[in-house]
């Protein structure tokens, strides 16, 4: 019986072997750039966040309430707009909105941006024609992420700027019926 | 035998590498599908949003168009023919024009899009529709007691399900009364009828009793901007209305995912007897005389109302507005309730600024005491002013060749509305227009009319001859030698009250002189009138206490005030809202191409007056100046002689038989 000679394992040479890690090194920093770029880009996507899905959204919504008004008045707060006092036509944190029925008779709402248990919030408040005081909480939050929302007119036209967390703005304009 | 072949097993390499590039891979391509899909979901966000903005404007440039189209189809229904052609006046057709006016279907418009040569485009817009019928858009936004596919529900009484309706019902304003043929109209067209009246049912807004004063009653002006009275302000109207809904996106919520709003409308017509101290279809000047001069003696109490107004000098007025339906021209010094109007009080942030600095006494209110029509929002604001045309008596032929109860000419024109006419049917000559027949029409005890024809020599006798010193119309040559038709007014009430089976001065308000035609010694008086018309002159006017109805006159012909016109009050009639102590005055209007302040050439009486004053001009190119008031020798009474209080109406008590009449048309929300 012939027994072969075992077989020598064949060995990488050390060019082979820096080839392979090279490449093997190439691959992962393209990975990791990869990832890099995807989180980076994920990251900017999220900053935009506010800009893109917010934003349209709460304009959407004033301009729904602005369009069913009749007038509109800007005040410096919510306190002032609840008392009337105060209307300025800029640096506004407060707008105050009448709907006039066919009878004479008005529903009000006042928007309100305030900061409520350490939090920022644009604020929707309502009283309905039966009604002679406004509520003490709002009626409902309209959103919690801007930072800032300003309303002024000094041209004519409503202005709407928000700001969001990542001090990005931007201004909406309209006016009432 | 063969040792068995042992082969070494062979190390399996390259998976771990094939795992973590997997793994890596399906990292990456999750994010990107969170990023995608975020995308695709801010996408639809803003779609969404887009296309509810687009059904807002688009819902706003109906409501627009409606303000236009509607008082157009009511007065087309109370037109002559109207009833061969009624498809063009109902609602549905309204409403169709309406939609195709503010181009609602689609957010470009076909011809736009073509110069874009973006015609085979494929709009992306979801919003764009083509509505199959009007019924996808617009409904009555109750059922309707008699049934029927309706677009709206008419403000009266036939429409309780509307009235008790929980929703809308308790924000409309008082409903009026109409007969069930009438409401059958109103329900398929918008009629504008003397037979819609206040019922005393529905109360709601209005200041005095509805059977009192069922026609006109006194009403509360809208919080509009357009300054015909300050919001709020009651004033002498008629308020009809109808309540529609809008429901965008309703017949295309699978195609959008956007679920329909149903927004409640009131459309309303108010008929207001023109009732401000100053009004005029053309351009108006007040302030100053055409030759430079400025008024003197002129008090202002109400709105100045015009076309396009012009004011010179200092004008100041008190408890009114100015406004104009084109422009507002303020040279001078404008005051009204003691605050000066500025020119450009109208411009961009003028407004903003100054509703801001009013503060709360405003009340949100956007009024201003100074308005232009076209900067005023959601309101139209329509004079009905026929010009010289208003002094005619045309037919609106039969009942039933209209779709309205009330016709066209009837409503608009002044000699329709005359309870008594008074026909010139012949003179001397041509050439010598003194009449010498003339034909008495009157109301008699049962509201009909009668006839009496009254002739020189026959039954008509002359102021020498037996009985007339008593017989109101009489003949005369004036100073300047114009012939002249007097009608004594002092004698009028005792008259009619004696003529067969009268009705009495409480029917017989008013009288339309007018030429009969087709006789060839009557001529057909021109207008600026030649010296050789015949005229007309009221003589023993000063107290007219016996006209408790009041009294009006309508006429082609120059009519000229001999004497003291109307100075005797009399007790103001109970709950017509006016004042106690007030000095209240039978109502008068004389309706006239020329007037004439006094008949003598030498005498120059001074003219004091109280009242309003309208102008039958409606050219583009014409001018009113209201108080360029003449004498009787046609010289311009001077600054100094003129001493006019001029103040608004401020009850249906104070209206004339026959006035003037505008419309002003509102679309609110019902919220």
């Amino acid at each position: 019986m012939r027994r072969s000679a075992p077989r020598r394992s064949a060995g990488y040479s050390l060019i082979e072997m820096a080839l392979a890690m090279a490449l093997t090194l190439g691959i992962a920093a393209a990975i990791v750039a990869l990832l890099q770029q995807q989180v980076s880009f994920t990251r900017v996507l999220g900053r935009f966040h506010f800009l893109r899905e917010e934003a349209p959204q709460i304009n959407s919504l004033l301009a729904t309430l602005v369009n069913k008004a009749d007038s509109y008045r800007i005040y410096g707060s919510h306190a002032q707009a609840v008392a009337a006092t105060g209307a300025t036509t800029h640096d506004g944190r407060a707008l105050r909105l009448r709907f006039r029925n066919p009878d004479g008779t008005a529903s009000h709402a006042i928007v309100a941006f305030e900061t409520q248990d350490g939090q920022n919030r644009l604020n929707f408040y309502f009283r309905n024609e039966t009604q002679t005081t406004w509520p003490g909480t709002p009626s409902w939050t309209i959103s919690s992420v801007p930072t800032l929302v300003d309303f002024s007119n000094d041209t004519g036209i409503l202005l709407v700027a928000m700001t969001g967390p990542n001090g990005e703005q931007i201004t909406y304009a309209g006016n009432p019926q | 035998m063969k040792a068995p072949l042992v082969r070494a097993a062979r190390r399996r390499r390259g998976y771990a590498t094939m795992a973590a590039v997997s793994s890596i891979s399906i990292v990456i391509l999750a994010m990107l599908v969170y990023a995608i899909s975020g995308n695709i979901r801010n996408f639809d966000a803003q779609a969404r949003a887009q296309v509810k903005q687009d059904y807002t404007q688009k819902e706003d440039a109906i409501l627009n168009a409606l303000l236009h189209i509607v008082p157009n189809k009511a007065i087309g229904a109370m037109r002559q023919g109207s009833a061969a052609n009624a498809n063009a006046y109902t609602w549905n057709s309204i409403f169709t024009e309406a939609l195709s006016f503010a181009n609602a279907e689609q957010a470009v418009q076909p011809q736009l899009l073509n110069a874009l040569s973006l015609g085979g485009a494929i709009s992306a817009n979801t919003g764009d529709i083509q509505f199959q019928s009007v019924s996808q858009l617009v409904k009555a936004p109750a059922d309707s007691p008699l049934g029927g596919d309706n677009r709206v529900n008419g403000g009266n009484w036939w429409e309780y399900t509307m009235l008790g309706d929980a929703k809308i019902g308790p924000k409309l304003p008082a409903a009026l009364q109409l007969s069930q043929a009438n409401y059958l109209l109103d329900k398929q067209y918008p009629l504008i009828t003397f037979e819609k009246t206040h019922v005393d049912w529905y109360t709601k807004g209005l200041g005095l009793s509805p059977n009192l004063y069922p026609l006109y009653n006194l009403l509360q002006y809208p919080d509009v901007k357009f300054g015909y009275k300050k919001p709020g302000e009651h004033f002498v109207a008629k308020r009809n209305w109808w309540v529609f809904s809008l429901n965008f996106g309703s017949h295309n919520q699978e195609r959008t995912g956007i679920p329909p709003v149903r927004k409640d409308y009131v459309l309303s017509i108010y008929e207001i007897p023109s009732q401000v101290p100053l009004s005029a279809a053309a351009l108006m000047r007040v302030g100053r005389f055409s030759d430079g001069t400025a008024w003197q003696n002129v008090s202002i109490e109400g709105s100045l109302v015009a076309d396009q107004l012009q004011t010179e000098g200092s004008v100041v007025v008190s408890n009114g507005a100015v406004s104009a339906r084109k422009s507002l021209d303020l040279t001078g010094s404008v005051v009204v309730d003691g605050e000066t109007i500025a020119s450009n009080f109208d411009d961009l942030g003028q407004r903003e600024t100054r509703a801001a600095q009013r503060g709360s006494s405003a009340n949100g209110s956007d009024f201003y005491q100074a308005s232009v029509g076209g900067n005023v929002g959601k309101v139209a604001f329509i004079p009905i002013n026929r010009g010289h045309d208003t002094l005619l008596n045309t037919s609106d032929g039969n009942r039933s060749e209209r779709i309205s109860p009330t016709g066209w000419n009837h409503y608009s024109q002044a000699g329709p509305k005359a309870a008594m006419t008074l026909e010139i049917r012949r003179m001397s000559s041509s050439s010598y227009q003194m009449p010498t027949q003339i034909r008495l029409t009157y109301r008699n005890s049962s509201n009909g009319t009668s006839t009496v024809t009254y002739t020189r020599g026959t039954n008509w006798p002359t102021e020498q001859q037996a009985g007339g010193n008593l017989f109101p119309f009489q003949t005369d040559e004036l100073d300047n030698q114009r012939k002249a038709l007097i009608i004594h007014m002092d004698r009028l009430p005792a008259f009619v009250n004696g003529l067969s089976s009268s009705g009495g001065m409480s029917l017989n308000h008013s009288l339309l002189v007018f030429p009969r035609t087709g006789d060839s010694t009557v001529r057909i008086p021109s207008i600026p009138s030649l010296e050789t018309d015949m005229a007309i002159s009221l003589r023993g006017g000063k107290d007219l206490s016996a006209y408790r109805a009041g009294f009006s006159l309508v006429s082609r012909y120059r009519v000229y005030i001999a004497d003291t016109l109307n100075n005797v009050s009399i007790p103001a009639p109970p709950n017509s809202g006016l004042p106690a102590g007030h000095a209240h005055y039978p109502p008068l209007s004389i309706f006239a191409p020329e007037k004439r302040f006094g008949e003598s050439l030498t005498v120059m009486h001074p003219v004091e007056m109280t009242g309003q004053l309208n102008s039958l001009k409606t050219g583009a190119n014409d001018t009113v100046s209201p108080l360029e008031l003449m004498g009787g020798s046609d010289q311009r009474i001077a600054a100094n002689n003129i001493d006019a209080n001029l103040i608004s109406l401020r009850s249906p008590a104070e209206l004339p038989p026959i006035h003037m009449m505008n419309w002003l048309v509102t679309i609110e929300e019902v919220h």
